[in-house]
């Protein structure tokens, strides 16, 4: 279910991050926004087709990044995830929306929806012209961040967190699939015995007549 | 030994384009930012602009690019179709791809010299029809529609001049193609003429607890229960109670993967290979187009027409995350 973030680093980092003030986070993510709203600017513009405020939440983060493009103008701001108004609201895992705004993950938007990863809510029109404009400038962080002046430094750290982070974030699967061994080895036992339990059914069905044969025959002895 | 067919690829966006292009595309596909063809979504397709510079990265990489304008214009109100053929033919794309007759017609007429392309909107499926317009109008490549077996088709190109093209990856089309007037009815905006199935403005996701209704206008097409995969919010992919029981009437939401029919497909004298989906982001493109490209390559290695590999490692980008062959083998009698 979407709206349940995975156990991962990111989720952890994101407890981390609740008692820090809005206007912490905001001055911290600032030359970030301010990158990639001058390269989506100038492409989202032509693509929208017509003003509107899209909110983009990540699932493990206390913070939701809101588009408001109004009179061909675009602005970013970060919010806490469901306050303001919104015309439409994309929620997904950090990974997922980052996999769709870097363009060369292994999910697109559309394969996000069906996969269940990503939820949509409100105006689809807006959402999926956000969505294309994100794909065309290669939003993820990492290229956003060489793309900046004097970004590159950034960018290099950047990488070597993100492999820290890989790194992370397997430990972290396999303590929670510790975790839950318990549960699924029941729940395994629980899936057999019904498969069981459902053959059976299959099998007496093939062998007791139903009813309107029953009474097929019925008919055929009485004539 | 089997011919290479060509491998004809979706462009929605210029990032998408470039995705295609660099993962091995002969040929890419694209539209205008309008109406004049049938993936008029908001925010997709290619600006004037976009597209000259979309065709002169496509020429200086050997790709041919292709320009898609084939919805149908309405009898008043003709200019943008003959308008984009005419940029079209100014800006020296390899072929346009067609589907009213009236616009192939102003087409052949206006602008002799343009490789005419007859899309799988027109939904020519047998010799005749082929002929009729090869012969009428100078078209050169037909796209078939997806309601022929893999034998039909060897048997329809043995009887025709004319190249022929199949879609062998993507989304899949149940309706009579070019003539679907399901979301028509339902949202008020037609696949054939406004070029979207389910326009996005009617279109809304609802969180129910742990399921996700999909709704199109006025109509409930799907609630779908924590677990289970999605589709399109198209009628044609959704559920309803129908005697007594809820399910697809019309198609499960799964999508084609013939790549396995790939040999036996250029066995039977196929030109080109089409992959479905310029709505599609360019991850999609890039995998998909990865993985034709090395299936279509080995051809030259080996004999024919034995299957290729059962399918492609791409099928968790397709609608429902389930494949099909659809009509090249129907697989369902």
């Amino acid at each position: 279910m979407t709206t349940v973030p995975p156990l991962s680093p990111l989720l952890l980092a994101g407890v981390l991050m609740r008692p820090a003030p809005m206007p912490v986070m905001r001055s911290v993510a600032w030359p970030l926004l301010a990158a990639l709203r001058r390269t989506l600017a100038a492409v989202l513009v032509d693509r929208l087709p017509y003003d509107g405020i899209v909110r983009i939440e990540p699932l493990e983060l206390p913070v939701a990044l809101l588009l408001t493009a109004e009179k061909g103008h675009l602005d970013l701001d970060l919010v806490a995830p469901g306050m303001g108004r919104a015309d439409a609201v994309i929620r997904a895992p950090l990974d997922v929306l980052l996999q769709i705004a870097g363009g060369d993950g292994a999910l697109d938007g559309d394969a996000g929806l069906f996969s269940r990863r990503l939820e949509l809510h409100g105006d689809v029109g807006l959402a999926m012209a956000v969505r294309y404009a994100l794909e065309q400038v290669d939003a993820a962080p990492l290229n956003l961040l060489e793309r900046m002046p004097g970004g590159r430094p950034m960018a290099a750290i950047a990488g070597r967190l993100a492999a820290w982070y890989g790194r992370a974030a397997d430990d972290l699967e396999r303590v929670r699939q510790a975790a839950v061994e318990p549960l699924r080895a029941e729940l395994a036992r629980q899936d057999a015995r019904m498969r069981d339990l459902a053959d059976e059914v299959a099998d007496l069905r093939r062998r007791v007549p139903s009813p309107s044969r029953m009474r097929e025959a019925a008919d055929g002895n009485a004539a | 030994m089997a011919t290479r067919p060509e491998l004809v690829c979706p462009a929605g966006t210029p990032a998408a384009l470039a995705a295609a292009v660099e993962a091995g595309a002969d040929a890419v596909y694209f539209g205008f930012r309008d109406r004049t063809n049938a993936r008029n979504f908001p925010g997709l397709n290619f600006s004037r602009e976009e597209a000259a510079e979309a065709i002169e990265h496509c020429q200086a990489r050997g790709v041919r690019p292709l320009c898609a304008i084939n919805t149908f214009p309405v009898a008043d109100d003709d200019q943008p179709w003959r308008e984009a053929i005419d940029w079209a033919a100014r800006h020296d794309v390899f072929a346009v791809i067609l589907a009213d007759i009236g616009m192939i017609a102003y087409a052949a007429e206006r602008h002799p010299d343009l490789r005419l392309h007859l899309s799988v909107q027109a939904s020519a499926a047998n010799p005749e029809a082929i002929a009729f317009y090869a012969e009428t109008f100078g078209v050169k490549r037909v796209v078939l529609p997806r309601v022929l077996t893999v034998e039909q088709i060897r048997d329809l190109i043995a009887a025709v001049d004319t190249e022929t093209e199949v879609f062998v990856f993507g989304g899949l089309c149940v309706m009579a193609e070019g003539r679907c007037t399901l979301s028509s009815w339902a949202a008020g905006r037609s696949p054939n003429k406004d070029g979207v199935c389910a326009p996005a403005e009617a279109v809304r996701y609802v969180q129910d607890g742990d399921t996700m209704v999909s709704r199109l206008g006025d109509f409930t097409l799907d609630r779908v229960a924590p677990g289970e995969p999605a589709g399109y919010p198209t009628p044609c992919k959704g559920r309803f109670r129908a005697n007594g029981r809820v399910r697809h009437l019309f198609e499960d939401p799964v999508g084609l993967d013939a790549t396995e029919l790939v040999p036996a497909l250029a066995a039977a004298g196929v030109a080109a290979l089409k992959v479905e989906g310029r709505q599609r982001g360019p991850s999609y493109v890039a995998q998909v187009v990865r993985s034709l490209r090395r299936i279509v390559d080995r051809l030259e290695d080996g004999p024919t027409p034995g299957p290729g590999p059962t399918g492609s490692g791409t099928r968790h980008l397709l609608e429902g995350g389930e494949a099909t062959t659809g009509a090249y083998r129907r697989a369902w009698r």
